[in-house]
């Protein structure tokens, strides 16, 4: 039934003619070790191929998607990390087979004639090859792309004549953005593999010839072919020599990890503890090629480098100065190549003896130069100096950012494109802007610390222990704490030294001492009252009054430790304060009191009258300014508010003051304001709170 | 694909001379065969399983979870719902609005679908068992899943798309429908900061989405 099926195949396509078209010019001769780099390179192509047809299911290309669908392929899709490694590092594999292909075929003389069909299309397998790297190298569209895309693209710019038409068609423009991705990937895809088909097909046909030609040589000269148990041989030790070059890097796992925050496991993700799935998701273990942070143009990103196969054309840029440096890394190259080119022209007849040692020698220094380049390359970045001491710091910082933008990209990637996962995330950008805008003052523990910090330190800020750990600190009259907050500091050691004075006398009585114990128990409870950010209203009479308080709960045992303590001066839910007017403990240190905090602390509800007792003194230390806005379209809107305000201030200064005037101008030089837009308000206030959401447009929220 | 065929023969089962090759080297190259197949196969199922499991992507990506959702108080319901002339029904549409996962991408704040509610302010109000006074219908027609839509003129919701029509409690009097409207799991949850009397409440939804066309209410899975 078969043989029918088959006669029909044969009789209406004939297929049996191409196959032995196909398989006419293999001979014994075939198996010599020369003629293995071709099937070899023709096998990591079809990879190529392959892989690449499985990444195009879920590739997307565009500047706000290409990121995007990479993250998804590497750390979502089952075997993605595989499909992907592979077409990473056969990438990798086919360029260094095709280096050592042309070395070998230049040392064995074999590009000269009869063989310069061999090395010509092998050449421009080559260049082809370099050019398809060249192209997907920045499909992924992260930072290292993204700036080496740049390098290179500037580099091509340089070129005299078409360089600059051809970096502006490239680019689709002047930057780097949407077309470009467009661009690239059309080349990558469809146009080079085309052309890299056509060279593969056409080299093999050459390298037929070839063959043929050199059996009628040594059928004529009588010379001895070589042994039949080669092939198998070769064809077994470049396999696992390929494989092991594809897959040996991928089981490394050097990569960004992908560890989902507690909590954030999608429901199917409990099926992935069998053992065959955690193979599908290797990549989450850092597993295949890296993917760094997304492309953001607005992050620096100081240690752009190539792909390490283009290392020798970056340090030969790097070593040398002034106008030569673009000429030796554009024309170099291509001078090489070029005499490479015709080198088969000058070695017919006679002078192919003198021309074979030429090429040896010139291959020779070059395969030499290439290496040395590379290794000089390596160590300037990973060996013992300062320079690669601060590359290291720098790769680690990159690192940290492509690690917590995985993170984030796990629970979704916003419309807006990946950059903004990190544009908007508390821990990164958060803390930058805490960097620029509050730690010339505010210090935050280990991660940010400042020299002479005038104002307290935040990391931690609003929980128990840090309150607590702050009004301890007050009772240390040189501690910044008791200085920006002198009226509360002095309030407090009074209130130990009567504590300590009860203590003595229960003491001289014969009792046990208990006075300082239950004040420090009062301040523990008010610490942890607080650190809830209280904001529901008490009952002040009637039996719900009298069933409040005989509440055991930690809330009511925290308001009434307030009632007793910090009623006269703080405000709490409209009831209290009056007496010097502290701050406004409702909802204290949660992130609608920062945002009030930092929107006007001159005002009444904040620090406004510890402002017009500041004023008193002739030099007042600096004070919290004001953070908001200044340029969105409500700063008229806060101008007139904070009119408000400073008529408010204005009226706490009595009228016979005989120094009115100077403490006016002292309170305005200390209310000032600063600029700071709604979106990194809200990114300060979520670092300071230890708030891990993303901030999407003010205090909208992502989960 | 006779062996007579000398382009059919393998490589090694070749001698440049053409002789018979002795037993020896035979067995030397049926085994190196023997490894190079076993190598290809290894190769290609290491490639190809891997390859069809990454293509088939199956079960990953899940409809939004189910649970209970906030949508209204009852008040809303009270005063912006129509009022039904027949019945003194009070019928008030509200959208569901969830985060979409779209592949890589996140859109939060989407339409997840519409819920028609239909309450009946002369019933006591049991929190734990709302069914008697208020119910929820999706919005979604059970044909072929059109936007149902209340018809206050004729006191009816009916289907734009191929004319069903139902009555208040989403039997079909009408058309096409082979079901009734399909019916939400709804809950009220007492509104602690409301200082109204009778104190306020919370409507909440469990969104769901049903095979159209069929007799049953089956839910999508």
């Amino acid at each position: 039934m078969w043989q029918s099926w088959y006669n029909w195949l044969e009789e209406r396509f004939g297929y049996q003619r191409l196959k032995e078209f196909l398989t006419s010019g293999v001979t014994s001769r075939s198996h010599r070790w020369r003629y293995v780099w071709a099937s070899g390179l023709t096998f990591v192509f079809a990879i190529q191929v392959l892989t690449g047809i499985l990444l195009m299911f879920a590739y997307s290309p565009g500047s706000a998607s290409a990121w995007g669908s990479v993250y998804f392929v590497q750390y979502e899709l089952p075997f993605g990390w595989l499909v992907r490694g592979l077409h990473h590092f056969a990438a990798e594999a086919m360029i260094v087979l095709m280096a050592a292909y042309l070395l070998h075929l230049g040392l064995t003389g074999m590009h000269l004639p009869p063989g310069e069909a061999v090395w010509w299309t092998a050449l421009l397998l080559f260049a082809a090859t370099m050019a398809t790297d060249l192209t997907g190298n920045p499909l992924p569209w992260d930072q290292k792309a993204y700036w080496a895309l740049q390098v290179e693209l500037n580099i091509i710019g340089g070129i005299p004549g078409l360089g600059p038409l051809l970096q502006y068609w490239i680019l689709g423009g002047t930057e780097a953005g949407q077309l470009t991705l467009t661009r690239l990937y059309a080349l990558h895809v469809v146009v080079l593999p085309v052309v890299l088909a056509f060279l593969l097909l056409s080299h093999h046909l050459a390298l037929r010839r070839y063959l043929q030609q050199e059996e009628k040589m040594d059928s004529e000269n009588g010379t001895r072919s070589h042994g039949r148990w080669r092939p198998q041989v070769a064809r077994v030790v470049l396999l696992v020599i390929l494989a092991s070059l594809c897959l040996i890097p991928q089981a490394m796992p050097l990569n960004s990890h992908h560890d989902r925050p507690a909590g954030q496991e999608p429901a199917s993700d409990t099926a992935e503890t069998r053992a065959w799935l955690r193979w599908a998701y290797l990549g989450r273990s850092g597993c295949g090629a890296a993917l760094e942070a997304p492309a953001d143009p607005n992050v620096d990103y100081p240690i752009a480098r190539p792909k390490w196969t283009y290392w020798f054309l970056f340090q030969l840029r790097k070593s040398l100065e002034g106008p030569w440096a673009s000429w030796a890394t554009v024309f170099g190259p291509v001078v090489v190549l070029l005499v490479l080119f015709v080198l088969p022209l000058a070695g017919r007849g006679r002078a192919r003896w003198w021309i074979h040692c030429v090429s040896v020698v010139l291959l020779l220094v070059l395969a030499t130069a290439i290496a040395g380049l590379t290794a000089w390359a390596w160590w300037n970045d990973y060996g013992p100096s300062a320079s690669a001491e601060k590359f290291q710091e720098e790769l680690h910082k990159q690192r940290d950012r492509a690690q917590r933008a995985i993170q984030l990209a796990a629970r979704g990637i916003p419309v807006e494109g990946p950059a903004e996962l990190l544009r908007r995330d508390p821990r990164t950008r958060g803390r930058e802007l805490y960097q620029t805008h509050c730690a010339t003052c505010h210090g935050f523990g280990t991660l940010i610390p400042v020299k002479n910090a005038v104002a307290p330190d935040l990391h931690n800020f609003g929980t128990q222990d840090w309150i607590y750990q702050l009004l301890q600190r007050m009772r240390d009259e040189t501690s910044v704490e008791s200085q920006v907050m002198p009226q509360m500091a002095s309030w407090l050691r009074r209130e130990y030294e009567r504590a300590a004075r009860a203590d003595a006398r229960a003491q001289k009585a014969g009792e046990p001492p208990q006075a300082t114990a239950r004040l420090e128990e009062d301040l523990k409870r008010i610490a942890a009252w607080l650190a809830a950010h209280p904001r529901r209203a008490v009952p002040q009479e009637g039996p719900q009054r009298q069933a409040f308080e005989q509440d055991t709960s930690a809330f009511a045992r925290g308001y009434l430790a307030y009632e007793t303590h910090c009623l006269r001066c703080h405000v709490y839910s409209g009831i209290g304060g009056g007496d010097t007017n502290g701050p406004d403990l409702t909802g204290y240190g949660d992130a609608d009191w920062l945002r009030g905090l930092l929107h006007a602390p001159y005002s009444r509800q904040y620090y406004g009258p510890s402002v017009v007792r500041w004023s008193r003194l002739a030099n007042p230390r600096s004070w919290m300014p004001a953070f908001r806005d200044t340029e969105n379209a409500n700063a008229q809107l806060w101008q007139r508010d904070w009119e408000r305000t400073w008529n408010e201030l204005e009226q706490m200064v009595p009228e016979n003051d005989e120094k009115r005037e100077q403490r006016l101008q002292a309170m305005r030089r200390v209310c000032t304001t600063l600029h700071l837009s709604e979106l990194d308000r809200e990114l300060i206030i979520r670092f300071v709170l230890n708030d891990d959401r993303l901030v999407f447009g003010g205090p909208a929220v992502l989960p | 694909m006779s062996e007579a065929t000398p382009v059919n023969l393998p490589d090694h089962a070749r001698d440049t001379t053409g002789t018979a090759v002795n037993k020896a080297a035979h067995d030397r190259r049926s085994f190196l065969k023997w490894v190079w197949g076993g190598l290809k196969t290894a190769l290609a199922a290491l490639l190809g399983v891997p390859a069809l499991i990454y293509l088939a992507d199956v079960g990953r990506r899940q409809r939004p979870l189910r649970g209970f959702r906030r949508v209204a108080r009852l008040s809303d319901i009270l005063q912006h719902g129509k009022t039904s002339a027949t019945t003194g029904k009070r019928i008030y549409e509200v959208v569901v609005r969830e985060t979409r996962r779209d592949a890589w991408m996140i859109h939060p704040n989407q339409v997840l679908g519409r819920v028609w509610l239909v309450h009946d302010p002369n019933q006591k109000i049991e929190p734990n068992d709302p069914q008697s006074a208020l119910v929820a219908f999706s919005a979604v027609c059970p044909h072929l899943g059109c936007s149902v839509r209340y018809d206050a003129m004729d006191d009816r919701f009916s289907c734009p798309c191929h004319a069903g029509v139902f009555d208040l409690s989403g039997q079909v009097l009408e058309g096409p429908p082979p079901r009734p409207m399909d019916r939400l799991q709804v809950r009220l949850v007492p509104d602690k900061s409301s200082s109204t009397n009778p104190p306020d409440y919370f409507v909440e939804v469990d969104y769901q989405e049903f095979v159209p066309d069929i007799p049953q209410a089956i839910p999508r899975s």
